[in-house]
């Protein structure tokens, strides 16, 4: 009898054994690929966030620290501003390769003349060194041209309203992980422009010659903590500080590892939860498979056949099991990335095809380990047992 | 030809002590004796599914202590046809897949034609889409029996194969094995039936767990 025909059989007849085990596998996959897929896709958001904002230090008013880690790792729109003098004081320091300014500007909710909500970022195409390496090329803006981040629904050649101004959508950016996602970036000529309209400032007030953030990218060898002592010398007296990148998202990394720890627990509570009942079921059936092990072999069935039909019976169940924990988190997980990602309030971006492969290779591994032990004791004993003695283990 | 020398296999105080068993080719030998004296040891350590503590086993002249646990079990789907005392079907496969099931482990072509003429003899024709937990023990046992007959086997061996049978079935299974007896089968069989020890060619006495009596 095909092995495959007759572990169908045996599964559709034993209804609430395979369920049971189908059912183990299936928690014990969703918890391990689900937790780790979580969690790699908040150390990948956090990785690419430190890693692509391609500056090794940002300067920004002291009193807006707070609104500046939102707007960057949270997403949420600020508008601040300080007086763009600062870039003066800190451009010919030793260890600086680059500076460049950034400013952020928060278009008002019901505004009649603006999308509403939308964070406005303005660089300087000239000196940018961060906007450039996401968008491809697309930084040479025309005028009204503007670059829109990866998590707004935009597309090239959309036009877009930003106090009174349309602008054309020139390219859309690769996905950062950061709040720049929700972002729209426009040349610091056209937010001048902006600035210094009767409109703007009727609403906001005088603001000409304003930064938000200064991105400070050092020499090759540089000691950021001397630049960064030598910046802070000359930003005395302004209400600028100079921040490492690392040290700005410091808090953000331990409540990531703080989350992924309690992600982490939970799951593999739940995993020894399922293991062990993975444990009790095949040993409770452990009995039955002698019985039926002695009767094949009784009937000239070899031994390694007889192990052969178990074991491809707890492989298919196995995988069958497997595969629905895996695509139940894929169905959860990626559609509702955007949704996850809003609700974290932290960085968080999709690991790739090919990262989320070697996680399912490795929580297969995993699974097919915690198969193997369970097994092996049943297979043990019957390899061990005479056929006979299989038989008298059900009087 | 089947002959067991000197076997000893001791469960605690309990077992079978230096016992000896000649059956001849073709001759149909019942095994008598009271419950607990052996017999089923015995046969099970006649058809390799037990090892002796000493002695040996010869089946149609080859020592079955000197073959391998794989050699052994293919004995059993070949030479050999155990009829277990035992339930030894397979829940999970019908009656017709396990009347099938020892030609399918000894890869050979079940030979279906000769599979469907037992059933029919045995009146097995309308559950062979049945599962074994669906018929009843008389049936049960035929079955057990059809599975043997199957494979065509030199030797059959059959313990208590009409224990806990209705008049008629037993009467149905006595048949079937004086007649593929009567056919060149030897045929070894482990019985209180009065009837199937009356229709053997001789009657060996395991005694009151005195096995060495024989």
């Amino acid at each position: 009898m095909k092995t495959g025909k007759y572990v169908l059989q045996v599964i559709s007849r034993s209804g609430f054994r395979s369920a049971v085990i189908f059912l183990l596998f299936f928690v014990i996959t969703a918890c391990l690929f689900g937790t780790g897929m979580f969690t790699e896709n908040l150390k990948n958001g956090s990785q690419k966030l430190y890693g692509r904002s391609y500056a090794d230090m940002m300067i920004v008013p002291e009193s807006y620290l707070d609104s500046t880690r939102d707007m960057l790792f949270k997403g949420k729109a600020c508008s601040i501003m300080f007086k763009d003098d600062v870039m003066s004081r800190v451009n010919d320091i030793e260890g600086t390769e680059t500076v460049t300014p950034q400013l952020y500007m928060e278009t008002l909710a019901l505004s009649c003349c603006a999308e509403e909500g939308i964070q406005i970022v303005a660089f300087d195409p000239k000196t940018d060194f961060a906007v450039s390496q996401w968008s491809g090329g697309y930084h040479e803006l025309n005028g009204y041209e503007a670059l829109a981040g990866s998590g707004g629904n935009f597309a090239k050649g959309d036009t877009i309203t930003l106090f009174g101004r349309d602008f054309t959508i020139a390219g859309i950016l690769e996905e950062t992980g950061m709040g720049y996602d929700n972002s729209i970036f426009i040349p610091y000529s056209a937010a001048n422009e902006i600035t210094s309209s009767a409109e703007y400032k009727f609403m906001f007030g005088e603001k000409t010659d304003i930064v938000s953030m200064l991105l400070v990218k050092l020499e090759k060898d540089a000691d950021i903590s001397a630049v960064s002592k030598r910046m802070n010398e000359a930003l005395e007296g302004t209400e600028a500080k100079v921040y490492p990148v690392d040290e700005l998202s410091a808090d953000l990394k331990s409540h990531i590892d703080l989350m992924s720890h309690l992600v982490g627990i939970v799951s593999a509570c739940a995993v020894i939860i399922a293991v062990v009942s993975l444990f009790a079921m095949v040993t409770l059936t452990f009995r039955q498979r002698r019985r039926i092990a002695g009767s094949m072999l009784a009937a000239g069935c070899p031994r390694s056949r007889v192990l052969k039909y178990f074991a491809f019976e707890y492989l298919l169940l196995f995988a069958a099991g497997a595969a629905a924990g895996m695509v139940l988190i894929c169905i959860i997980l990626l559609p509702l990335h955007e949704q996850v990602k809003a609700a974290l309030d932290m960085p968080y971006k999709l690991i790739s095809p090919a990262g989320a492969i070697s996680l399912a290779a490795r929580t297969l591994g995993i699974d097919l380990v915690m198969l193997a032990a369970a097994v092996s004791v049943t297979f043990a004993g019957i390899l061990r047992t005479e056929p006979a003695l299989l038989m008298e283990e059900q009087t | 030809m089947i002959e067991g020398k000197n076997i000893t296999k001791l469960f605690g105080k309990n077992g079978l002590k230096s016992t000896d068993i000649t059956v001849k080719k073709g001759e149909m030998t019942a095994l008598a004796g009271a419950s607990g004296c052996g017999k089923s040891t015995l046969l099970n350590i006649l058809t390799g599914m037990l090892k002796p503590d000493s002695g040996s086993v010869l089946i149609n002249g080859t020592d079955i202590s000197k073959l391998s646990e794989k050699e052994r079990t293919a004995l059993r789907g070949g030479v050999i046809g155990y009829m277990m005392q035992k339930n030894a079907l397979l829940p999970e496969l019908t009656v017709w897949q396990n009347i099938l099931f020892p030609a399918y482990s000894a890869k050979k072509k079940p030979d279906k034609k000769r599979a469907e003429e037992i059933a029919e003899r045995l009146s097995l024709t309308s559950l062979l889409g049945s599962y074994p937990s669906q018929i009843s023990g008389g049936e049960y046992r035929r079955v057990m029996l059809a599975r043997v007959l199957v494979t065509e086997p030199e030797i059959i061996i059959a313990d208590e194969p009409t224990s806990n049978l209705d008049r008629e079935s037993a009467e149905i299974v006595r048949d079937m094995l004086k007649e593929v007896n009567s056919s060149g089968t030897t045929v070894l069989a482990a019985s209180h039936d009065p009837m199937l020890l009356e229709s053997a060619d001789r009657v060996i006495d395991l005694g009151d767990r005195s096995p060495e009596n024989v």
